[in-house]
């Protein structure tokens, strides 16, 4: 016996109190004796006078008020004893329970974390990027200069507005680090309203000097934990950078991740020069509707655009976008389908626990039947069965509480990080934990209880003189099992069509034509510090000259620079004129490289030429159209020879300088063939290649093919470029698959996962659940089966019966999932790419589904055949 | 005459008749039980099932406290006393008891109450 099973007993006051009682009926039996009766007459008289020392027992137990306690404990110890002699039901049950549970709250979690309260930020439902449309719904971010931003953010319909910009800065000492830095207005931090961990944040007392604000810095909280040890005593002490100290002054939160998300936030340096402009984000007022901010906001932007009407696009609209819809866009779909899947594993669950329960209630029939004969009274049974559902559902309940925590670690990490804020913070939801457990708890305690219910109505004789214990199910649990079963067989087709769809698609955009070759291709970034380089010429050579010297390194075999993203995405669309075409202008995807681009990623030149490296270096107002585009524009006519305007180009701003006699209109030289620009599941957009001389930024990218991986070049890659500018900051080195992966895969192969998970655990769930179910309906049936084996039925007969009580409700089932499924492919499309109609898909679940399905009857069925007949007849 | 007054006997009278036995000293069980009818000469004969029940409710009610001893046959017996408790509500019991019958046998002595 161990330990706590001892101390539930209270087995030392029932020893006790048993020796007190036998200790009076000893001496009454001694009394008798002594006057003169033989001791096994005495013996019967005491126990004639007692009434039973069990019953005085119990009376004295109940007279201390521990009654209570001791039956409930009793009914544990019984209900532990049962789950003991069967394992199988009881785990699978509570597994059961513990999976509807956890998933279910891991997903709504993630949910919660990502769509309904990803911002600590006060009022981030009212936070709005505001975005400049053009005609052709090409959107560019509002940029205010100081003057400007003053005005608009005392705007009556907002409640805040904050200005910010972003650098890469360099550290101090002998190798410099860079560290990405965001300037924000000075009133940012009282908008946001989240306080810091430690120290303070700048406000207003800090930039009394708008040119010169104090040199403070707040440290972000990745940053201070990497850097400083997440040390307190950070506060006061100073950090260079790019040869300037600043004091930290305070340490942001840990979900304080505004954009451009930085290692160090420091004071906008917001100068009056009206060409020095910022992004711009805003507040709208509670009560105030989007549309009634946009207008007003329209209105009193027209006005600002009156003093610098060449920094806005012709009859321009305003646009505010709430926070969220920038990052979550599409994916939140995506997850309230899962939502809707895992609530079907949840629904799966609690179905399979009902089924077990009502097989084993009615198996209880008996046993129920002779408790009440024996005297227990209908609470007492309606008590005990209670005790048991409720041990079962905790176990189930508590088993599903700890999935549910490790879940939401695991998704968190699984999640693609372009699918979320990085404000979000993954925790448990409680309420739903709470949901949850309160549901499949419930579902536990009613089927539990479902015997009970049963009982009301007692026939206590027919059950007691059914010469056996194996009485043949009644017809109403039967048909409740039909129901349970059709429906829960339902549910796993759908979740398995499901599943099979996005695993299918994820398949698809693996093996999807890339049109380059991501295969040993890495790319760096290189900023410029601020003011550095601000003639064309000068920008020209140092870029090319850092070219050339990585170039130089052994084993990298092409290098090539771009001022856009490596495939599958692109950085900008931009809005574009055709010379000789009508329709105004078209939105074109804009793609700035050098000619080496199109060698490095071996992307084929389909007609024409590329412009040459002098072109580059000149800024030749030269072009290379995709595949996508000369279909598009020009079908099977020549593309080659076409002059095109490209809006974007030919501006000068504070970071991009203007090629010399750059009028933003350019010659197409060729066409090359197309590679992803939307991401894999989206067909390319027309694109237009351009020398990324033509608009000069400060910062570009090195894209280089490398022999091997390029994450071992790193090294080299940074003495080549430090030994031509010490003070050069260069980012890590990321490679076209990680891209490729990140941003195109990762998302797809999450849903293909969670859903594949998902789809086998319910298909695990329901065959455990059919197995039950038979043998339960073999164990009823086999002294049927005996007889009817006796009176000459082959085994296969027998196999055959067993199975087709059940065949007609996973027929129903399976057609109503089937025919479910092909309903929701539409809804389902809408957010998964993937096609549940795919038949090939369909048949690989049908077959899956069916093998499993045989499986787990007919291993159960065929016990039914190997009963021996003589032998169970006997012992009846 | 060996009359069982289990159920003749109201409702703590049995709690009282148990407290005023164990007031004389620590008795276990059958010695109360003993006593009971030889003081009442047979009248009253304790069941065991109403007994052991009151003396495990007295003595949850904390009236009694309980220890083992060795008893006059040589087996240790649980013996009772009666607490501070229990003698204050022994006290209480017996006044009431004492009032309880004397008005009970005033109305039934008063020849006005007699039904003809």
């Amino acid at each position: 016996m161990s330990w706590w099973r001892r101390l539930i007993t209270g087995s030392r006051m029932d020893q006790e109190l048993d020796a007190e009682v036998r200790f009076h009926f000893d001496l009454l039996v001694a009394e008798k004796v002594r006057s003169g009766v033989s001791e096994d007459e005495a013996r019967r008289r005491t126990r004639l006078e007692f009434g039973g020392l069990e019953k005085v027992k119990e009376n004295c137990r109940e007279s201390r008020g521990t009654m209570w306690v001791a039956s409930v404990l009793q009914d544990i110890r019984f209900g532990l004893r049962q789950f003991q002699s069967n394992p199988g039901v009881t785990f699978v049950a509570v597994l059961s329970l513990a999976l509807g549970i956890g998933a279910t709250t891991v997903v709504f979690s993630v949910i919660y974390a990502v769509l309904i309260n990803p911002y600590p930020y006060k009022g981030a439902d009212r936070m709005v990027h505001v975005h400049v449309l053009d005609g052709t719904a090409f959107l560019t971010d509002l940029l205010l200069s100081s003057t400007q931003f003053q005005q608009f953010k005392n705007d009556r319909v907002l409640d805040g507005a904050i200005a910010v910009d972003k650098e890469t800065m360099a550290t101090g000492g002998d190798l410099p680090e860079s560290v990405s830095a965001g300037y924000l207005s000075s009133n940012a931090f009282d908008v946001f309203g989240v306080p810091p961990v430690l120290g303070r944040e700048f406000s207003e007392v800090d930039t009394q000097d708008a040119l010169h604000p104090a040199n403070v810095i707040v440290l972000a909280y990745p940053y201070w934990k990497a850097h400083y040890g997440g040390s307190a005593d950070v506060i006061g002490k100073s950090l260079e950078l790019d040869h300037a100290n600043y004091t930290i002054i305070g340490v942001l939160p840990k979900r304080f991740a505004w954009w451009p998300t930085s290692d160090v936030y420091l004071p906008l340096r917001f100068s009056s020069d009206p060409n020095r402009t910022a992004m711009v984000f805003a507040r709208i007022k509670p009560g105030v509707t989007y549309p009634g901010a946009q207008a007003e906001l329209q209105a009193s932007i027209n006005e600002l655009a009156k003093q610098t009407p060449d920094r806005y696009p012709k009859d321009f609209k305003i646009q505010l976008v709430p926070l969220n819809d920038i990052f979550v866009g599409s994916f939140a779909g995506t997850l309230f389908v899962l939502l809707g899947a895992v609530g079907l594993l949840l629904v799966i669950g609690c179905a399979n626990v009902s089924i077990l329960l009502l097989a084993r209630g009615a198996s209880r029939q008996h046993e129920l039947a002779v408790r009440a004969a024996i005297g227990a009274s209908r609470t007492r049974i309606v008590r005990q069965l209670l005790t048991e559902s409720v041990v079962l559902s905790l176990a189930g309940g508590t088993l599903g509480i700890a999935l549910a925590y490790v879940g939401v670690g695991m998704v968190a990490r699984l999640l693609p990080s372009h699918t979320f804020p990085g404000e979000a913070s993954f925790q448990v939801n409680l309420p739903v934990l709470f949901f949850a457990t309160s549901i499949a708890i419930l579902t536990g305690v009613i089927f539990g209880l479902w015997p009970a219910f049963h009982f009301s109505n007692p026939q206590l004789n027919a059950v007691l003189q059914a010469s056996s214990r194996k009485l043949a199910g009644s017809v109403g649990s039967m048909r409740t099992h039909r129901v349970l079963i059709a429906g829960q067989v339902s549910l796993i087709l759908v979740l398995m069509a499901g599943a099979g769809a996005a695993v299918r698609s994820l398949y698809q955009l693996i093996h999807a034509p890339l049109g380059y070759d991501p295969n040993n291709v890495g790319c760096i970034t290189i900023s410029l510090r601020d003011g550095a380089f601000m003639h064309w010429e000068n920008r020209v050579t140092y870029y090319d000259q850092l070219r050339q010297k990585v170039g130089s390194t052994p084993g990298i075999l092409s290098v090539a620079i771009a001022q856009t993203f490596l495939p599958p995405v692109s950085r900008y669309a931009t809005s574009a004129e055709i010379r000789g075409s009508i329709g105004g202008s078209k939105l074109l995807t804009l793609q700035e490289v050098s000619a080496e681009f199109f060698p490095t990623l071996r992307i084929p030149l389909l007609g024409g030429r590329l412009w040459t490296k002098y072109e580059t270096l000149h800024g030749a107002h030269v072009a290379v159209i995709n595949l996508a585009m000369a279909k598009h524009y020009w079908a099977d006519k020549d593309a080659i020879g076409r002059m095109i305007h490209v809006d974007a180009l030919g501006s000068q701003t504070t970071w991009a300088l203007a090629a010399p006699g750059n009028d933003g209109w350019v010659q197409v030289l060729g066409v090359v063939g197309d590679t992803p620009n939307n991401g894999l599941s989206d067909p390319v957009s027309p694109a237009i290649y351009v020398p990324y001389t033509l608009a000069l930024s400060d910062g570009v990218d090195l894209v280089m093919r490398t022999r091997g991986d390029p994450l071992n070049y790193i090294r080299a890659i940074r003495e080549k470029i430090h030994a031509i500018d010490a003070d050069q900051t260069t980012s890590e080195v990321t490679t076209a698959e990680q891209r490729l992966d990140s941003e195109a895969l990762s998302g797809e192969r999450f849903i293909a996962t969670v859903f594949l998970s998902f789809g086998f655990l319910g298909l695990a769930l329901g065959a455990v659940g059919l197995y039950s179910v038979v043998s339960y309906v073999v164990s009823q049936r086999a002294h049927e089966f005996a007889i009817r084996m006796a009176l000459g039925a082959g085994r296969a007969h027998v196999i055959c019966m067993v199975v087709r009580s059940f065949a007609m409700a996973l027929a129903i089932g399976g057609g109503t999932g089937i025919a479910a499924s092909l309903a929701l492919n539409k809804f389902l499309r809408q957010w998964i790419d993937g096609n549940v109609r795919d038949p090939l898909m369909l048949s690989a679940v049908i077959l899956i589904f069916l093998s499993v399905v045989i499986v787990s009857s007919l291993i159960p069925a065929r016990r039914a055949s190997g009963i021996d007949p003589m032998q169970l007849l006997r012992t009846e | 005459m060996r009359t069982s007054l289990r159920s003749d006997l109201p409702q703590g009278t049995l709690d009282l008749l148990v407290l005023r036995i164990v007031a004389l000293g620590p008795i276990h069980g059958y010695a109360i039980a003993q006593r009971i009818q030889q003081i009442s000469r047979d009248a009253l004969q304790v069941q065991q099932g109403s007994l052991y029940p009151a003396l495990h409710r007295l003595e949850y009610k904390k009236f009694l406290a309980a220890e083992w001893a060795e008893s006059e046959t040589g087996r240790d017996a649980k013996f009772y006393r009666l607490t501070p408790k229990g003698r204050a509500q022994l006290k209480r019991e017996t006044e009431s008891w004492a009032r309880l019958t004397e008005v009970v046998g005033l109305i039934l002595q008063n020849p006005q109450g007699e039904t003809p």
